[in-house]
């Protein structure tokens, strides 16, 4: 899939290039004010108005279907609104070339975390606060992710640290009921809800599954599920949080027992034991167990739990 | 809480307490009808177009070219979703830009273009477009519109349309009643 917002990220390969424009594009740029035109990664250029620096994305698309994907993208851009949400500046079409202007993001998450300096453990709940936030705001506009992963929540580090979520590729705004038809080849599996895996549509709760394990990689400092097939996740998931019995998975548990590849039932794992890092002095009980009781409600096996942020906020 | 307290003080039904169908999005559902309305007033267009901007075209050639389209939304099997963007969209673009009878067309198409490729799985080629037009239009032409659509319109084409609304009154005024929405989706 072609994303606008896709691999924002600079690895700052500092060297002028203007040249690499088009004399359009560059006239394109110049009509809107952008000067010093540095080539952040691939297409996209850092350049600055006025005392700001933009990461503009342009995408010179003879082809049709990345057209469109770009088309649909920057629509649902342009209906959300929130500090926790990447930001188009400005959008512009120029012959075959469109033009996405972004504020310019320092990192992301997934590079983010990998510096552990920086990675504390206050900081971890505040961004997990603001994901949500972002991700409130997204349901609230009938837009579901369905592919959230850190590499694609952007991080600015401007007078404080703010997570931006980034990649709408997958997205148009649903109506509600909600109609939106599970794809196989949408989201990456690690960070995929069960219930997915098991043909349910697209709903909300996807999304705070992601985010639940989002948060625990935080704090794992790698993925919380890494199996490569659907069937692998599964049993990584059963070993973790326990088989869902009958009471929480009504109908389902008949079905489970049915896939001869499926490990036997097991207990939940005391998430403590997994979260080690928790567990250093100093920490206040009251955030422990408050971290475990949250990461279990973004996990929860039955979607009807975790239903929406919303409910999550006010816990 | 409060809600529940005021609904049943004017004895309505509370539509939105299914928490257990995550696909009715119980939580979101007020927040989303609100968005629902502002989006609508912002993304709404002009009332007086015709009188006001347009010099070479009337109601009833616009009046000719929707009912063209409904032809073309039922030939390639398009969504109703689809259709009621596309005169959302045209509508816009005739708000404030003056466009000639023989072009009308070519904005029609080129809107339903935009329209299917946001809403519908697989969309029509730009060539099938071309072809319905009994090739009045080259492909570069309607290229070239979508561009000017897309750019006058600044991408901003997530727009409610009536089947949002009309989902939620059905909803509401059906809510003793076991009425199938299958029937909604007939329409």
């Amino acid at each position: 899939m072609y994303s606008v917002t896709r691999l924002l990220v600079s690895h700052s390969s500092k060297f002028e290039f203007e040249q690499a424009l088009t004399r359009s594009q560059l006239e394109t740029l110049k009509e809107n004010r952008f000067t010093s035109y540095v080539l952040a990664r691939a297409n996209i250029f850092r350049c600055k108005r006025d005392d700001d620096y933009f990461a503009i994305k342009i995408m010179s698309i003879p082809n049709e279907e990345q057209r469109d994907n770009v088309m649909k993208e920057i629509s649902v851009l342009k209906t959300l609104n929130h500090t926790n949400v990447v930001g188009l500046v400005d959008s512009m079409i120029n012959g075959d070339d469109v033009f996405a202007v972004f504020e310019y993001p320092d990192s992301n998450l997934q590079a983010y975390m990998k510096n552990s300096e920086l990675f504390l453990y206050q900081c971890k709940n505040r961004f997990l606060y603001q994901i949500l936030s972002g991700i409130a705001h997204l349901h609230s506009r009938r837009i579901l992710h369905k592919d959230l992963r850190p590499d694609k929540i952007l991080v600015y580090m401007k007078s404080s640290i703010t997570m931006r979520i980034a990649e709408y590729n997958n997205g148009k705004a649903y109506d509600v009921p909600l109609d939106c038809f599970y794809s196989e080849n949408i989201g990456f599996p690690s960070y995929r809800a069960p219930e997915l895996l098991f043909g349910n549509n697209y709903s909300t709760a996807n999304d705070v599954w992601s985010v639940g394990c989002i948060f625990a990689e935080m704090h794992l400092r790698r993925p919380l599920f890494s199996a490569g097939t659907d069937l692998e996740l599964l049993n990584e998931m059963f070993s973790l949080l326990g088989t869902p019995t009958e009471e929480i998975w009504p109908g389902k548990t008949s079905f489970l027992g049915s896939i001869a590849a499926l490990e036997p039932p097991k207990q939940p794992k005391e998430l403590r034991s997994v979260f080690p890092e928790l567990e250093p002095a100093g920490v206040d009980i009251l955030s422990v167990s408050y971290f475990h009781n949250f990461l279990l409600c973004l996990l929860h096996w039955s979607s009807v739990y975790c239903i929406s942020v919303q409910l999550n906020f006010n816990d | 809480t409060e809600k529940n307290v005021e609904l049943e003080r004017e004895k309505i039904a509370n539509i939105d307490n299914i928490y257990s169908d995550p696909q009715l999005c119980a939580t979101y559902i007020c927040d989303i009808y609100e968005h629902l309305r502002k989006s609508e007033e912002k993304k709404r267009p002009s009332t007086d177009f015709m009188e006001r901007i347009q010099k070479d075209i009337n109601v009833s050639m616009r009046a000719i070219l929707i009912d063209w389209l409904v032809e073309v939304a039922e030939e390639y099997r398009l969504v109703p979703d689809t259709l009621y963007l596309t005169v959302n969209y045209i509508d816009r673009y005739l708000s404030g830009n003056a466009v000639n009878r023989q072009r009308l067309q070519l904005l029609g198409v080129s809107c339903m273009m935009i329209s299917s490729k946001y809403e519908e799985i697989c969309a029509p080629q730009v060539e099938e477009f071309c072809y319905i037009t009994d090739n009045t239009y080259l492909k570069e032409e309607v290229l070239k519109m979508e561009s000017a659509v897309l750019n006058y319109l600044k991408f901003e084409m997530t727009a409610p349309t009536i089947k949002c609304f009309l989902r939620r009154f059905v909803r509401a005024a059906a809510h003793d009643v076991e009425l199938p929405s299958l029937q909604l989706e007939c329409l």
